[in-house]
């Protein structure tokens, strides 16, 4: 076999970019048709009776979506609610007053005859819990806040022997519930604050944890240009290594094999996961801080399996 | 049918635009300005419906749509640029003709579009699309040579076989270079961009493994850092394939994350 | 009234079945593949099966020159991979995809 591969003269030549139509069209017209999206054709003529609520919001749509799953609707103006109001009751049943406080992907345990999680999107308002399933529309499960006897958080091992933290919720008919979510804990403060009465423990004691693969949700930081950023994904310890990854990312943004961890501690640094500490993992790819809930647990977990793959862990006391 | 729409190109501030020096609209429409607190939108007059047709003409209107938003983006500096196809229509009120709602609404959000202008003057944006060639990247695998071994002694339908069997392992190893190289690529580009977007799901080419396909936001000054890396790249990486295109306008950002120093 | 002009008719047929013959024979590899590396094909079964394979891949090619539709099987073949791709994406990615806004076509009250 002949070595085809080209080898460029200008070693140290930055590479340009072109604009070239002939090679950049097909992607133009890909942003041009998805993206670049600062107004929805819907949204400016669709919805006659807002007038031309557009760029800023939908300049900020992806912000507002998160901002919704955080539950932070109340921190905007009316028009805004309005506009978010009007376009989630567009497939989601409202009643008179009732407004949405958080919406994040979720589903809920179904016991019937058989056993099932069902998939949707878990709303929080200011009435109600609802696990609603938009195609085909079903509300999957709901009851009202008031009903509420007492909101607890769990771990648990899913199939996929990853540990997701879900809600146990007791209602006032006697019956507990399981729902998942994205942000369990945050749907947990979003309606203790509702219901102050309720009994809202913050944790259960993680179930006992055996499994060669395990995972959570984790903010890694991420340094830019213009400073750092937190994203949230999925820290997840595999066998033989470390992964993040973000959903959008197409690839793991984080991926080391044990032997690439030269050290894990813990710092003080506020990640949104709430926790005034972060995980800060030395490795020989730089330094590495991820947030996430429990990271005492997590460095317990990350230097066990250092050591088990021959990383002597400066600074630990593991005494055996 | 009466023109009684107005399909935007383009929100701008309103200083130092020569209209006269943008080329025509779309299908040759004269472009003006509607202009509102210090801001203005690029428009034309046209039917409330949208552009819709064969593919050839919407590649033709989407060139010539994205003429028109790049010319005034080498004049300002700075753009809010509208997707393909925004128009406003007239509201159901007869006093509401599309001028005016497109005026309140400036108005309204003259704030946070200054904000997004400010932003984005002096970036652009640019799009790195990193691959592996499955053969070059894999030429010195060593596991891949052996199954290559003896391949051609075999009687034909045999070979068949095992150069599936070959082609199904070499792809593997591809993605897990692939999977090896992402961390840092990632890391080295986004340290010299406000802001990235990953573009989901790119089709697959045959024979070649996606490595990271994005669009960076980066500052006009830090372009030739960001080709210096993709040259980096290119060079120290077997079968690495670059394709680098723009500058553009900031089509891909809309929303700018929250920094925090 | 649907019109249809007979000629595009068949070829958007044709180019169907061949595409789905193709994925279907990509199925069969894959699974040839799983048994070879098994060890649990004899080579005289390798042999056969293959030879099959082969066959396959010839009246293919030609079916595909003979109508002319080479390039358009391409295309289709590549779109359902495309499709295959986004299918597993979903089951492996629900986050992307949780809160995807439905895309509400362009049209105006």
């Amino acid at each position: 076999m002949t070595d085809s591969t080209f080898r460029p003269p200008d070693k140290s030549a930055p590479m340009e970019p072109t604009r070239n139509p002939e090679v950049s069209l097909s992607d133009l017209i890909t942003v041009l048709l998805d993206k670049g999206t600062y107004l929805n054709l819907d949204l400016i003529i669709s919805v006659a009776d807002i007038p031309l609520i557009g760029v800023n919001l939908r300049a900020t749509i992806a912000g507002m979506e998160t901002m919704l799953e955080y539950g932070m609707m109340r921190d905007w103006d009316e028009k805004t609610r309005a506009w978010v109001r009007q376009s989630v009751a567009r497939h989601f049943p409202l009643a008179e007053d009732e407004e949405i406080v958080a919406k994040m992907a979720g589903g809920y345990f179904h016991e019937g005859w058989t056993k099932t999680w069902r998939p949707g999107s878990v709303y929080v308002t200011n009435q109600r819990l609802v696990v609603f399933r938009r195609e085909p529309k079903e509300i999957l499960w709901e009851t009202q806040l008031a009903h509420i006897n007492a909101l607890r958080l769990t771990d648990q091992q899913t199939i996929g022997s990853e540990l997701r933290t879900r809600l146990l919720i007791d209602t006032a008919d006697g019956v507990t519930t399981m729902l998942s979510a994205s942000a369990p804990g945050r749907i947990r403060e979003l309606i203790a604050q509702q219901q102050p009465h309720l009994k809202t423990p913050r944790h259960l004691a993680p179930a006992a944890e055996e499994s060669s693969q395990l995972s959570k949700h984790a903010w890694y930081l991420e340094h830019r240009a213009g400073g750092t950023l937190w994203r949230g994904g999925t820290v997840t310890v595999e066998e033989d290594r470390l992964t993040w990854r973000a959903p959008t990312d197409a690839r793991h943004a984080v991926n080391l094999a044990w032997q690439d961890i030269t050290d894990i501690q813990l710092t003080e640094m506020r990640a949104p996961s709430g926790e005034n500490k972060a995980l800060h993992l030395t490795t020989h790819q730089g330094d590495i801080y991820l947030g996430l809930t429990q990271p005492e647990q997590w460095v317990g977990l990350v230097s066990q399996r250092m050591l088990g793959h021959g990383n002597s862990k400066e600074g630990s006391d593991a005494g055996n | 049918m009466r023109n009684t729409g107005l399909y935007v190109y383009a929100i701008i501030p309103d200083e130092g635009l020569s209209i006269n020096e943008l080329p025509k609209g779309i299908n040759g429409q004269p472009l003006h300005l509607v202009e509102s607190n210090g801001l203005a939108a690029i428009v034309h007059n046209a039917d409330p419906e949208p552009y819709q047709g064969p593919d050839s003409e919407v590649k033709r209107w989407i060139l010539q749509h994205s003429d028109v938003v790049d010319a005034a983006w080498q004049q300002l500096g700075t753009i809010l640029p509208m997707t393909f196809n925004v128009i406003v229509a007239p509201g159901e009120d007869a006093e509401q003709r599309p001028e005016h709602r497109l005026r309140t609404w400036l108005s309204e959000s003259a704030d946070t579009m200054r904000v997004h202008l400010d932003t984005l003057r002096n970036h652009v944006e640019l799009r790195v699309d990193i691959s592996l060639d499955e053969d070059d990247t894999t030429a010195d695998d060593p596991e891949l040579s052996e199954l290559r071994e003896g391949i051609d002694a075999r009687p034909a339908g045999v070979q068949r076989l095992y150069r599936k069997r070959l082609e199904e392992h070499r792809r593997s190893v591809a993605e897990r270079i692939a999977d090896e190289l992402y961390p840092q690529v990632r890391k080295r580009l986004v340290a010299l961009a406000e802001d990235m977007v990953e573009n989901a799901r790119p089709g697959r080419e045959p024979g070649s493994v996606t490595v990271l396909n994005a669009s960076l936001l980066v500052h006009v000054d830090a372009v030739d850092e960001v080709g210096l890396e993709l040259a980096e790249i290119r060079d120290t990486q077997p079968g690495a394939q670059i394709r680098y295109l723009g500058p553009w306008p900031p089509y891909s950002f809309g929303e700018l994350p929250k920094l925090t120093t | 009234m649907l019109e249809i002009d007979e000629g595009s008719l068949k070829h958007g047929v044709l180019t169907l079945v061949v595409t789905l013959v193709e994925v279907i024979q990509e199925a069969l590899e894959t699974q040839a593949v799983r048994r070879l590396e098994g060890g649990d094909l004899t080579e005289e079964e390798q042999e056969r099966l293959g030879q099959a394979l082969m066959e396959l891949d010839e009246a293919l090619d030609e079916i595909k020159a003979e109508h002319g539709i080479t390039a358009s099987v391409a295309d289709l073949h590549r779109g359902l991979d495309d499709v295959v791709d986004e299918v597993i994406d979903k089951l492996i990615n629900p986050a992307r995809w949780a809160d995807e806004t439905p895309n509400e076509g362009h049209t105006i009250s």
